[in-house]
């Protein structure tokens, strides 16, 4: 469970479920990739009952990842999750 | 009273008909249903496609109680129709009266999809080698009903046409047994693919043009009670003259096909993502074009043999 999203991670790819509003919502590879790396910090904030900051959240997978700020992927998932309430 | 012990329904042509009103207890592996109508032409067109259905043992449950009835007042002479019943309530307009079997297989597939909900109901057919099911997805006019049937005339073991019945607790695939309704074009690619056909009457129906139902053969009646589990998912497509065509589905895209295309997915929430996502983790899915049920067959057979089913 990433918060309130449970998460399925297939070999290339990811299925997820908003426990909040019932929806699923399937991820490509590349996006899958970027949430199972962010997942960690993602389960701490939401244990401790918050939502990191957008920046934040890009600044450690840019460092995890060693990412550039603007890859498109990055900043797609971003507002993806921004959508869910998983980020500020 | 074991379900092989039970004499079929072809051997008791007389069962249950009395001065007009018959009664039928259809066993579909995981379902129940109790028919009573007074349509003659109904009691002749299920003989033929039920025929190796065995007569359960009746200890007065049934999981649906249905009837078909012929129109009222003046409909019984103009226009004759047939009505469908679930539980007094009719949930739809009347078939022609002719078109009893059509309407009764169309209603019971509108009350399992409306109210079977203990478990994931897939848009799919199912069908088994061994205990190794094979989950056909697709939507209509793929192929997908042909190429069951074409399988279970091949020696497959079918466990439903339109519904892939998932368990969620166990993630196996039960059956729902009822005849493959087959539609315009396939309905004489079958009866010319085997001599063991069984298909019932053609009927003109307005919302799919010629149907006629393939009866289940006696081996998947006999196994009836037997799960499978998952093991492939194809999504066929037919395409006269096309050349085979094989081509594995990313994972996501399989899960988003199943999930989003099953009766009941948005009902189930979370059993249902977690059924379907071991599903997908259970069995690899592939793309299947082709143009020849026999060489389509031999494909599914070849990708069971290099999994190990």
């Amino acid at each position: 469970m990433i918060g309130h999203l449970e998460a399925h991670f297939f070999p290339a790819g990811a299925a997820l479920f908003d426990h909040r509003t019932w929806r699923t919502h399937v991820l490509g590879e590349s996006s899958a990739l970027l949430l199972q790396a962010a997942a960690p910090m993602l389960v701490e904030h939401a244990l401790g009952g918050q939502q990191p900051a957008a920046q934040a959240f890009r600044e450690y997978l840019q460092h995890v990842l060693d990412l550039p700020a603007d890859a498109p992927d990055l900043v797609e998932l971003v507002t993806f999750l921004q959508e869910l309430e998983l980020i500020d | 009273m074991s379900v092989s012990s039970c004499p079929r329904r072809r051997d008791l042509r007389s069962e249950g008909r009395r001065s007009g009103v018959f009664h039928a207890l259809l066993d579909y592996g995981c379902a129940l249903v109790r028919l009573e109508s007074e349509v003659a032409g109904l009691a002749a067109d299920l003989d033929l496609v039920y025929g190796g259905f065995r007569v359960p043992q009746d200890e007065g449950f049934a999981d649906f109680h249905v009837r078909v009835t012929p129109g009222r007042g003046v409909r019984r002479l103009y226009r004759p129709q047939s009505r469908f019943f679930i539980d007094g309530v009719e949930p739809f307009d009347p078939f022609p009266l002719q078109n009893a079997l059509p309407l009764f297989e169309w209603g019971v597939n509108w009350c399992l999809a409306q109210r079977f909900n203990q478990y994931v109901l897939l848009h799919a057919g199912t069908l088994a080698r061994g205990d190794s099911a094979v989950i056909m997805a697709a939507p209509p006019g793929s192929g997908k009903s042909t190429l069951s049937a074409a399988m279970m005339l091949r020696g497959y073991r079918l466990l439903s046409d339109e519904f892939g019945v998932l368990c969620p607790e166990r993630g196996e695939l039960r059956a729902m047994l009822k005849p493959v309704a087959l539609k315009n074009r396939s309905i004489e690619v079958i009866r010319q693919y085997s001599r063991d056909a069984v298909i019932g009457p053609v009927f003109d129906t307005i919302r799919k043009g010629d149907v006629a139902h393939l009866a289940p053969n006696d081996a998947s009646v006999d196994a009836v009670k037997q799960p499978a589990q998952p093991a492939l998912v194809i999504f066929p497509r037919f395409e006269a003259g096309a050349a085979l065509s094989l081509r594995r589905m990313p994972d996501e895209h399989a899960f988003g096909h199943l999930a989003f295309n099953s009766f009941n997915y948005p009902v189930l929430g979370p059993v249902g993502f977690r059924a379907i996502a071991r599903v997908v983790e259970q069995a690899p899915a592939y793309q299947l074009a082709y143009g020849a049920l026999d060489e389509a067959i031999a494909a599914i057979d070849r990708l069971l043999d290099e999994q190990g089913h």
